[in-house]
């Protein structure tokens, strides 16, 4: 991994990964989708798990869907993440199918469980980098 | 077996070579004896620290056969699965399966040992910039899909703790035997909601090695035998998308299948489990996946006492990974040899017909297990 910034851990992205990196600068949620079967995947698959083909292309999509479930951190094991606990990391099952993974930021009051639906959000992270996360939806800004 | 302590005084090699010669010497060999070794490196070591020049350590020097098994928490049950097929084959007689691992070196605590990323996304890699880190995370991502599913509570968790920690209390290598209520779990903190720190293994430095031999062999050796019936694999993929649950529906019911069929037996003739459970969530889960709950139940038959002394399904029978001693793979294969030879003292199971034996690696991802017993035949 490497500090971006202070308070900023960014990982070394792979190339099969870099249309979502880019998505994210963009405030796009991109996933990928089989050309042959048409199964929508999780970024960032080499091969269609269903079918077998390695002919993926990506797709852009809204970033709504749903908690598929999440987890809290009460302590903190990065110095970059100890001003944000506690803070909620959630795996979000999107509308079309692939699971993404982000923080769920709650804003005074709201309540949410396994599966509440949610809406994509980005938080600018440094000047090249911007972070996809949920809000309840309803609640967004 | 080595020592097992919480203060670092040797490296993983170090412990490895004493733990093998102690096998050895249990066994009633010789080290010329010895044509087979195996070695279980942990994931947290470099390969450097647990090298194929073990067998030039370990004065073994008649090798038949070596490797290194890299399979994260499943590979020590993956030894003994090779060892028994090298001895089908004539590849060799009598096989030393090693696991040693120093992951508390002075000045860490057992939190920042196993303070990294953890991958849950592939190559996306995105966990790294959400402050996913530590495996405590992806276990708890798991515990909170199952109980959201089955609408159940974090008692199904502290459940297992209690009765690890019950058999724990009858262990005098467990390392955790203060006596523990549901109610003292229920007061206990986060760590990453929902699991407690009472929800995590317990690590310590140490060493266990096993023989593996055929069974005429085996007859010839002091010790009493402990017998493989069948043995099995699963490897269920990390499929994150509708339709899968990798975190709840995982491998273990393949490996068990397997197993099972191999041994000729269901899973309603298993005896008593010693599960690789480095968190509480996976005993409930390996309950269900291993045919011995229904999906969902796992967790009232454990609060019920099932699993603890006295219950009618013994399960981590020497406290396990949360109270006993954590050394990966090797700790439920420790225990499985030392109540099937019977000699487990005051936490010994009476009937031990068929034992199911299991290790897990990564997030729940890869698995391996072994039906054992005490007779040589079913």
């Amino acid at each position: 991994m490497k500090f971006a910034e202070e308070n900023v851990v960014w990982p070394e992205i792979k190339k099969v990964a870099e249309p979502f990196y880019e998505g994210m600068q963009q405030h796009k949620v991109m996933i990928q989708q089989c050309t042959r079967c048409s199964t929508n995947l999780p970024p960032a698959q080499i091969v269609c798990d269903h079918c077998g083909s390695n002919d993926l292309k990506w797709v852009e999509v809204d970033g709504s869907g749903e908690i598929y479930s999440y987890v809290v951190y009460h302590r903190s094991f990065h110095p970059a993440f100890n001003d944000q606990v506690p803070y909620i990391v959630a795996l979000i099952e999107l509308k079309e199918g692939p699971r993404l993974m982000g923080h769920i930021k709650l804003k005074e009051g709201q309540t949410y469980k396994v599966g509440s639906a949610v809406v994509a959000s980005f938080q600018k992270m440094d000047k090249n980098n911007e972070l996809l996360y949920f809000q309840l939806e309803g609640g967004e800004n | 077996m080595t020592e097992f302590t919480r203060d670092y005084r040797e490296p993983a090699w170090q412990l490895a070579v004493n733990a093998i010669g102690l096998a050895i010497k249990d066994a009633g060999l010789e080290h010329a004896d010895i044509d087979g070794l195996l070695l279980n490196k942990s994931p947290l070591a470099e390969l450097t620290d647990f090298p194929m020049e073990m067998e030039d350590y370990a004065g073994l020097s008649n090798l038949s056969l070596l490797n290194v098994v890299e399979a994260e928490g499943s590979s020590m049950v993956q030894t003994i699965q090779q060892a028994t097929m090298a001895i089908q084959t004539g590849m060799a007689t009598k096989v030393v399966c090693v696991f040693a691992d120093t992951p508390l070196q002075g000045g860490t605590s057992a939190g920042d040992a196993f303070a990294v990323a953890m991958p849950m996304m592939g190559h996306l890699g995105i966990e790294i910039a959400n402050g996913f880190y530590t495996p405590i995370a992806a276990y708890a991502m798991a515990a909170q899909r199952y109980l959201a599913v089955h609408n159940r509570t974090t008692d199904d968790l502290g459940a297992v703790a209690v009765s690890n920690r019950r058999w724990a209390e009858l262990n005098d290598l467990a390392k955790l035997r203060k006596p523990l209520t549901l109610e003292q779990y229920r007061d206990a903190p986060f760590l990453i909601e929902p699991l407690r720190m009472l929800d995590c293994a317990y690590p310590v430095n140490g060493g266990i090695a096993v023989v593996v031999t055929g069974v005429e062999q085996a007859k010839e050796c002091p010790q009493p035998p402990a017998y493989i019936y069948g043995m099995g694999q699963g490897h269920a993929g990390n499929i994150n998308r509708r339709g899968h649950q990798p975190e709840i529906e995982t491998g273990a019911r393949q490996a068990g299948e397997i197993a099972y069929k191999m041994a000729g037996i269901s899973a309603s003739d298993i005896d008593a489990c010693q599960f690789y459970d480095a968190f509480s969530i996976s005993t409930l889960i390996n309950l269900e996946l291993y045919g011995l709950c229904d999906e969902g139940k796992a967790g009232e038959f454990v609060q019920s006492g099932g699993t603890s002394p006295g219950g009618s399904l013994p399960v981590n029978t020497g406290g396990g990974h949360l109270s006993g001693y954590y050394l990966q793979g090797a700790t439920p294969v420790s225990e499985a040899v030392m109540q099937l030879r019977n000699q487990a003292g005051a936490r010994q199971v009476n009937k031990l017909d068929h034992m199911l034996v299991t290790g897990y690696g990564g997030r729940m991802q890869f698995h391996a297990a072994l039906i054992m017993g005490q007779q040589e035949g079913i």
